[in-house]
């Protein structure tokens, strides 16, 4: 095969003695500080985060790209004056998009992706273990007409299996260069980032199209069409290419009439030829890789038992298999649940310290207020969750890096399938017993829209952790700690029905959902196990930082805000008369009473009486009495309803809600807010308000209403439309109102000494 | 589900039957232990690009590690979960 005229000799040493790039860009800047964009593209698990966590450092910057949830990692460093800034690309396959992520890293390479330059040069990772197969990919970059250079990693694994990849010959077959790298180590970093610098000064590597001519043909005449003129031939014929294979019309470019004609009429020619031509690029594609491969290893890639087999002959069993993923799950949240409490409380103590700070320096009054209460409350709010989120994000990937998770997909596949969920479903649910929003963004990796969707719609059905401190106090106030069976108690007994509950509505949602507004086909499932590896933890930390900052960043935001909104709904409006006269019976007490720690405590009951007061006159409390009506036939009273509109901003609010309806200081503990619910009667009925039933009936909302606006906001970016978090919103709160409604209203017929 | 493996799996499932539903030899009718040729995809598959860009091409030898749903297959180093719909429509031979 033809390479490029002057193949590139490689120095593994990494003594280079060629003295870096100073020839002229062609088509640069004279400028000597040079802006270089590299883009990073390679399979899933070839160690391509890894690598880019190597030749970045610290020094990167996370976001995503406009219009889409794919995250986008940029990083830069320098190297003889110039400042290069690499762009981690989501693992993919090839350049034929299938998922979101994919069609991200085609668009980006082609310059299609608005707002993202083209990139000067790509560095395409391949695996040196599975080197036939990663080559498609980067054939496929290399024939862009962009610069490529070849990043070899997992040199070391190969040997495992007796195979030398020798970099050299690889370099020139392919005729670009090729630097083996160990990036955990940091070995042939410096090479890469020179041989970087050099192809990018470089005539740009040309491999040829090998297609036969009838479909060079055609792709050329549509080459001629696609308006993306200024790019490189290699890209404008990559881009035909993609728009004959395109049947479906998914690319943007397709939706175009003209170019929809003209492909049409090609395609129907081309199938008239009587040619294979849909799988004339990949064939001869792999048939090249093979070629290529076979020249640049000692010995041919074959099927050889390796010690992730004997791992997988246990883990992916049927029945040892899924044992064995109970397990691991039991740990891992056994870790989120137990571990991760101990540095909330601190770090919520910590908060209320900063709030109490606050409250000496800044006077009394609304502006107080809104910084302790409002804003500094919001923040804590945030906070409290971030423990548990960032082990959860911990373990999943430590999972992931580990190559588990792929196990365990394969082995919940069926399970999921039977529920119209794609396999890769599983981590969205799981990640939504610690909160829903990580839940929703791990839907991404799937790659059908609809199956997509389906899971971010019900992943919110899932018990999140904010809903256990609501469960724990309905439960621990009025369900008997009585055993039923051994330790087996029936307070025990209603909490794990609540969790099994939450999974059984999220799974028959799913399943109602893809038989009616969801319906359609399930993509196939097909998935690479990559073998059992050490996680890296620069790697793992990365993740973890990434998506963690993701989380405060949106999560954070909009709890922030409803946090807010709900202060203002709860200070106003003040009634100047009540503040008045709580303020005279305060002077009052401080006149007469003498002893110190009596006049405390009356004057902490009057604060008690005033807030009583204050929460029932504002808008939360007005509103809390105009949802009355609606929400009695489910036993609830206007109390109740109020804390369902303050559990907007984060559901465990409802508590500390209750606590100062109730005239209890929330920090006190939660006794005395349990002795006070108890204790309240109802004016209406004259009997108490909360009850065995109506406090189940409080457990079995919480399970099903929609009360996170973060995770509306979430399905709103995730989904890019406002379609989807509305009916979010209309078909949970509908399903927990009617079950609420048929559960209150059978239960306190069948047991009217309840009630 | 043991006992098929006891009977058909190891070195023995060159020499044995394939299922007598499977009336073609697709992949899915592979047992623990087959080592089997590609030898096409069936029309219409479309996920046989995807299946392409993973190394799999006509001629070369999978070997079946587990034949539950999905199915899992070694290619080379690879090891890859197809789902047996998809295993359906990938025509195979048995290797010599």
């Amino acid at each position: 095969m033809p390479a490029k005229p002057q193949p590139v000799e490689m120095d593994r040493t990494g003594d280079s003695s060629s003295p870096l790039p100073v020839r002229r860009r062609p088509h640069g800047s004279h400028n000597r500080q040079r802006e270089l964009r590299v883009a990073l593209a390679g399979n899933p698990n070839s160690g391509k985060t890894t690598l880019f966590n190597a030749l970045t450092g610290l020094r990167q910057k996370v976001g995503n790209y406009p219009g889409v949830t794919v995250e986008r990692n940029l990083g830069s460093y320098r190297l003889g004056g110039s400042r290069y800034t690499l762009v981690d690309l989501p693992g993919t396959y090839s350049l034929n998009a299938e998922s979101g992520d994919e069609c991200v890293v085609r668009d980006l390479l082609l310059g299609l992706l608005p707002g993202e330059q083209r990139p000067d040069a790509i560095i395409a990772v391949v695996d040196a273990s599975h080197l036939e197969r990663h080559l498609f990919l980067a054939t496929q970059a290399m024939q862009l007409g962009i610069p490529v250079v070849i990043a070899l990693t997992m040199v070391d694994e190969a040997k495992h299996h007796q195979r030398v990849v020798d970099a050299a010959k690889l370099s020139a077959e392919l005729g670009v260069h090729v630097v083996p790298v160990v990036a955990p180590l940091m070995q042939g970093i410096d090479e890469l980032r020179r041989a970087v610098a050099q192809a990018a000064v470089d005539p740009p590597a040309d491999m040829p199209w090998a297609l036969s001519s009838r479909l060079l043909d055609a792709v050329d005449g549509l080459t001629e069409l696609a308006p993306q003129l200024d790019a490189p031939l290699g890209v404008r014929r990559h881009l035909a290419l993609q728009l004959l294979l395109d049947e479906r019309c998914e690319h943007p470019l397709s939706r175009q009439p003209a170019l929809r004609t003209i492909a049409a009429a090609l395609r129907s020619e081309l199938d008239s030829a009587g040619l294979e031509w849909r799988s004339e690029d990949a064939r001869l594609r792999n048939g090249k890789a093979e070629v290529i491969a076979a020249r640049a290893q000692s010995t041919p890639e074959a099927y050889q038992s390796s010690r992730s087999d004997i791992v997988d002959s246990v883990v992916t069993h049927p029945i040892v298999g899924l044992t064995v993923f109970i397990v691991v799950m039991a740990v891992v949240f056994q870790a989120v649940f137990s571990w991760a409490p101990p540095i909330s409380a601190f770090l919520e103590s910590a908060i209320t310290w900063l709030g109490q700070a606050l409250a000496v320096i800044i006077p009394a009054g609304p502006l107080q207020s809104l910084l302790v209460d409002g804003i500094i409350g919001g923040v804590g709010a945030v906070i409290v969750f971030l423990p548990q989120i960032a082990m959860l994000f911990l373990f999943l990937a430590l999972l992931e890096d580990s190559g588990y998770m792929a196990r365990a997909a394969f082995l919940m596949n069926r399970h999921m399938r039977r529920a119209g969920l794609h396999g890769k479903a599983f981590v969205p649910l799981l990640a939504g017993f610690a909160c829903a929003i990580p839940g929703i963004m791990a839907a991404r990796t799937i790659a059908e829209p609809r199956e997509r969707l389906v899971t971010m719609l019900v992943v919110p059905l899932i018990s999140c952790s904010a809903r256990l401190p609501v469960y724990t106090l309905m439960i621990s106030a009025f369900v008997p700690p009585t055993h039923i069976v051994g330790p087996l108690t029936w307070q025990g007994l209603v909490l794990v029905g609540a969790y099994m509950l939450s999974l059984a509505a999220a799974v028959t949602a799913a399943w109602v959902l893809r038989k009616t507004v969801l319906k359609g086909e399930t993509q196939p499932f097909i998935l690479e196990l990559p073998p059992y590896r050490m996680p890296n933890w620069r790697t793992v930390v990365g993740v973890l930082w990434t998506r963690a900052g993701v989380f405060i960043t949106q999560a954070g935001t909009v709890i922030l805000a409803i946090n807010i909104l709900l202060w203002f709904l709860v200070s106003f409006p003040v009634n100047a008369v009540q503040t008045a006269q709580y303020d005279a019976q305060r002077a009052q007490i401080r006149a007469a009473v003498s002893d110190a720690t009596q006049q405390a405590d009356e004057l902490a009951e009057v604060d008690r009486n005033q807030a009583m007061s204050q929460l029932s006159n504002s808008i939360a409390g007005r509103m809390g009495h105009a949802i009355e009506p609606v929400i009695r036939p489910l036993g609830f009273d206007w109390k109740i309803g109020v804390g369902l509109i303050a559990s907007f901003a984060a559901r465990e609010v409802i508590i500390s809600t209750l606590a100062v309806i109730y005239g209890v200081g929330d920090k006190k503990g939660s006794t005395s807010l349990k002795d006070a619910m108890r204790a309240d009667i109802s004016p209406r009925t004259g009997k108490p308000v909360f009850n065995l039933i109506v406090s189940l009936n409080v457990i079995l909302f919480f399970i099903l209403a929609c009360q996170c606006m973060a995770t509306v906001a979430t399905v709103k970016r995730e989904s890019n439309s406002w379609r989807w978090p509305l009916f979010l919103m209309g078909y949970m709160t509908i399903l927990a109102y009617v079950s609420c409604f048929v559960f209150y209203q059978i239960a306190s017929r069948l047991f009217p000494g309840a009630v | 589900m043991f006992a098929r493996w006891r009977t058909h799996g190891g070195q023995d499932a060159g020499n044995a039957p394939a299922t007598a539903t499977c009336q073609r030899l697709s992949l899915s009718c592979g047992v623990r232990g087959d080592h089997l040729v590609i030898v096409g995809f069936a029309n219409g598959l479309r996920c046989a690009q995807r299946l392409r860009e993973l190394g799999f091409t006509e001629g070369k030898v999978v070997v079946v590690l587990r034949d539950t749903d999905p199915v899992l297959v070694a290619l080379g180093d690879s090891r890859i979960a197809i789902e047996r719909r998809v295993g359906d429509d990938i025509e195979v031979e048995r290797a010599r």
